[in-house]
């Protein structure tokens, strides 16, 4: 029981790093768009791992998720509404 | 944790987990609203990235393995935990609290770096940024190490024993910390 | 959380003073806030008094310069939304009544209970030591803005802005950890039989308004921490010169400042919907309903904050969907406005002090919410921004959430809190002259706004335009006066009944919810076994009993149980 879990626990760490290195890799070697747009997908992905992984959102209720969802629609909303202000200027 | 009070209205999920769970749902958008302005206020300026060159890429770098690899550490403390295996528990929360020194103690070397060579958080709105994002984070960072060694002495005293489900929450939280710098740190060092 | 049933009595102060029991907790907050409230009842009168005779001497205290009144109209602010109303639509209100409504013990977090109160209490301290350090207390309004919040240079004031600053991001630590506690408290220690859709509206109000602020105060978090780095460290987030954007500033505080006026609502909301039905012997009608529309407006909170920004310097195509949003929440809280009046609806209606209060937060709030709709209008805002309609506007509904609901529920749960009940008489005569005086202050101000009078200046009287002006704003200080000078009749109230009042039955009031079956005042862990919960809480004139109530947790008798079934079959 807990060897595979343990086991698990450090798959989820092997790729976290290698996906660290794809970052680094992505940021040296891409164009700069496409090494942004690559870059936060690995982050996104990076997060979803650990969320879903080491905080066990996978194994919890629906409420769990809805706690971390509604804020981040929130921050969404927000970010996305600061563009005209500060980004589409003129 | 009273466990009557737990079935009272047979909720499944216990009161400490629905309570830290809360308490990250409010930090979120804190980290939010700090990364939203951050994203526009650098995508609507020029010249970022000349600043954000003289940033240490490498420490960094190294910071980030850090921080995975503590919420590893911490995450297998919690499986320990499950087991009643204290001893686990203590060795994994003191790597974690290790993993955790070593960071903060990389970001001083960066500061005091950065500093000397003349990049203080008055030297405009990029180092504003930096100093204040990696700054909030490293108090919160600070704050987990604080709670995981108060976990870890009673987890060597054999205190731990009555409050197991601790180094779970603890570890959530945690969790959160190292989720905000996989976002820090493409941000600041990579962008 | 171990539950312990029994053990040793606590010592003085063990069980006054650091006491984890929600409701010598909530009493506390209750206190502190009724302290707040006379210092901000007094930073009105001195306010008041300078705008209506500029540059004279205020009774009790001299004359009020130009940076004071700026530091008077800041503190006004503050000290009403975060010291007066928080602490006591959700702290002392929501501390007392949700365990207690639950059928629970105490919170689910005793000790971060008292935790939070101890916060809030440093955090009351640090804003009065704020007032005494050199340069004086915060200056720059409530909403702080920068440029002239983030340099000492624009205000004269160095520390006093900075514990401003700490103070609030001590508040919001303090509610925060409470509306975790809140929130875990209702999802895990209901009583059985107590399903989500029995609890009573103002539980449901309460962890609306908990959610509300939980999701909202994050940005504003951050903004704190990001002002008080430019004021301290040199950072340049809001100063132009260094990059930065004293824009953001506005967006940050907006997308908790918004959401948070709803946070102040919703308990008043939740108060006055108990009230009336106990005094309506009627159920709140649409009672899902309402819960529903109360969660959408919760949502719609968070999308609606730029109309507080219109002439700003906004980006004018922003202007629209905010306007839009803004139109659309008063949507669900008209609905919740008519569900309240047809709650009345042919009731049998006793106008007691509760209900008296409870009737006058729901007008003063229509009359709010009304000319609410006038200011999320940009074409017409353009002209009332920063002028005293709006002043008048947020008034009249805020006034009806804390000090109308906040009232209500004073009067209405004072024999559940301290055993004792309150003079009618007296309750009576506060209502009516709270009341009136505070449509004669608030009314005129409409006015005086629309004339174009701006907030926030010390001496009206220097422009020209505005000289017509000074009787009106002179009968507004007088009503002021008498608003602030009829409240005694409430402290007398309050401490007479606390030590010569009637004692209070369990259920004075003869109400259904939970808290109304036990002593007045509880027993410590509330219930002396945990009750069983097997209806929703507004069966008043049920066909099921004689009396025109029925409690939550009475079972039906058996004869009348069956009677019941013949009847439906």
């Amino acid at each position: 029981m807990s060897d595979s879990h343990s086991r698990h626990y450090l798959m989820i760490w092997i790729w976290l790093l290698a996906l660290v290195l794809v970052s680094v890799a992505a940021a040296s070697i891409l164009p700069k768009v496409q090494a942004l747009v690559l870059i936060f997908a690995v982050a996104i992905v990076k997060a979803l791992l650990v969320v879903r992984n080491y905080m066990h959102l996978k194994n919890e209720r629906a409420i769990i998720y809805a706690l971390v969802l509604v804020p981040l629609a929130f921050v969404i909303i927000l970010l996305f509404a600061l563009f005209p202000d500060f980004v589409y200027r003129g | 944790m009273n466990a009557e009070t737990a079935t009272m209205s047979g909720a499944a999920v216990p009161p400490g987990k629905t309570g830290t769970w809360w308490f990250l749902a409010s930090e979120i958008p804190v980290f939010g609203g700090l990364i939203a302005s951050y994203i526009v206020v650098r995508l609507g300026s020029a010249g970022w990235g000349e600043s954000s060159a003289h940033l240490n890429f490498t420490l960094a770098l190294i910071n980030t393995f850090l921080l995975l690899t503590s919420s590893m550490t911490v995450v297998m403390a919690h499986a320990a935990s499950e087991e009643s295996n204290y001893r686990s528990v203590a060795n994994f929360l003191g790597l974690t609290i290790l993993l955790g020194l070593g960071f903060l103690g990389v970001k001083a070397v960066e500061y005091t770096t950065e500093i000397a060579h003349g990049f203080t958080p008055a030297s405009g709105i990029f180092w504003s940024f930096y100093f204040g994002m990696t700054g909030l984070h490293g108090l919160h960072v600070l704050a987990g190490i604080i709670v995981n060694v108060v976990l870890w002495i009673g987890a060597l005293k054999g205190s731990l024993a009555q409050n197991s489900h601790r180094v779970e929450l603890a570890g959530l939280y945690w969790h959160f910390v190292d989720i905000v710098w996989i976002f820090l740190f493409p941000l600041l060092y990579l962008a | 959380m171990s539950s312990e049933t029994s053990h040793a009595p606590l010592g003085f102060w063990r069980s006054h003073v650091f006491s984890t029991d929600h409701k010598v907790i909530a009493k506390q907050y209750l206190s502190l806030a009724l302290f707040w409230a006379l210092m901000g009842g007094s930073t009105a009168y001195l306010i008041r008094w300078q705008i209506a005779y500029p540059d004279s001497e205020a009774p009790g205290w001299g004359y009020v310069a130009p940076d004071v009144f700026n530091a008077l109209v800041t503190m006004h602010g503050t000290i009403m939304v975060f010291f007066v109303a928080m602490p006591i639509l959700l702290a002392a209100f929501g501390n007392f009544l949700i365990p207690l409504m639950i059928g629970a013990k105490d919170m689910a977090f005793p000790r971060l209970n008292m935790l939070s109160f101890w916060i809030f209490f440093v955090a009351s301290v640090v804003l009065v030591t704020s007032i005494f350090v050199p340069g004086g207390p915060a200056a720059a309004g409530w909403t702080g803005y920068p440029p002239l919040s983030a340099k000492m240079e624009y205000t004269g004031v160095g520390w006093g802005m900075n514990l401003w600053l700490l103070a609030l991001a001590l508040e919001f630590a303090s509610f925060l950890l409470g509306g975790v506690n809140f929130l875990t408290t209702a999802m895990n220690m209901r009583a059985p039989g107590l399903t989500w859709f029995r609890l009573p509206v103002v539980v449901w109000m309460q962890l609306t308004a908990a959610v509300i602020f939980l999701l909202s105060v994050g940005p504003l978090i951050a903004g704190a921490v990001m002002l008080l780095m430019d004021r301290i460290v040199g950072t340049t987030f809001f100063l132009p010169e260094g990059g930065g954007e004293p824009l953001l500033w506005q967006h940050l505080f907006w997308f908790f400042g918004h959401p948070e006026v709803y946070v102040l609502l919703l308990p008043g909301f939740g108060i006055i919907l108990e009230v009336i039905s106990v005094f309506s012997r009627k159920p709140v009608f649409a009672y899902r309903p309402i819960i529903y529309a109360t969660i959408v407006a919760g949502f719609l909170s968070f999308v609606v904050w730029a109309h507080h920004q219109y002439v700003s310097g906004l980006d004018p195509r922003l202007a629209m969907p905010f306007s839009i949003t803004t139109i659309i929440i008063s949507v669900p809280f008209a609905f919740v406005i008519f569900s309240i009046i047809a709650t009345l609806w042919r009731a049998s209606i006793t106008f007691s002090s509760p209900m008296l209060f409870s009737l006058g937060s729901l007008g003063v709030f229509i009359f709010g919410g009304l000319t609410g709709i006038f200011n999320g209008s940009p074409p017409v805002d353009i002209y009332i921004h920063d002028t005293y309609f709006v002043v008048a506007h947020f008034h009249y509904t805020l006034f009806s959430a804390v000090f109308f609901g906040s009232f209500a529920g004073i009067y209405f749960w004072f024999p559940k809190m301290f055993g004792r009940m309150m003079n009618e008489t007296l309750g009576k005569i506060h209502f009516w002259l709270t009341f009136i005086f505070f449509n004669s202050v608030f009314i005129p101000m409409h006015l005086v706004g629309l004339r174009g009078m701006m907030r926030r200046i010390a001496n009206p009287m220097q422009y020209e335009f505005l000289k017509p002006l000074e009787p009106l704003n002179q009968f507004i200080t007088l009503s002021a006066i008498l608003l602030l000078l009829s409240q005694f009749f409430f402290v007398i109230n309050f401490f007479m009944s606390l030590v010569r009042g009637k004692a209070a039955e369990r259920n004075p009031w003869q109400a259904n919810t939970l808290e109304w079956t036990t002593d007045s005042p509880p027993p410590h862990e509330n219930f002396s076994t945990t009750p069983t919960v097997y209806r929703g809480p507004y069966e008043y004139s049920s066909p099921d009993a004689e009396e025109d109530w029925l409690p939550q947790d009475r079972p039906l008798s058996a004869p009348r149980a069956a009677a019941r079934q013949e009847e439906s079959s």
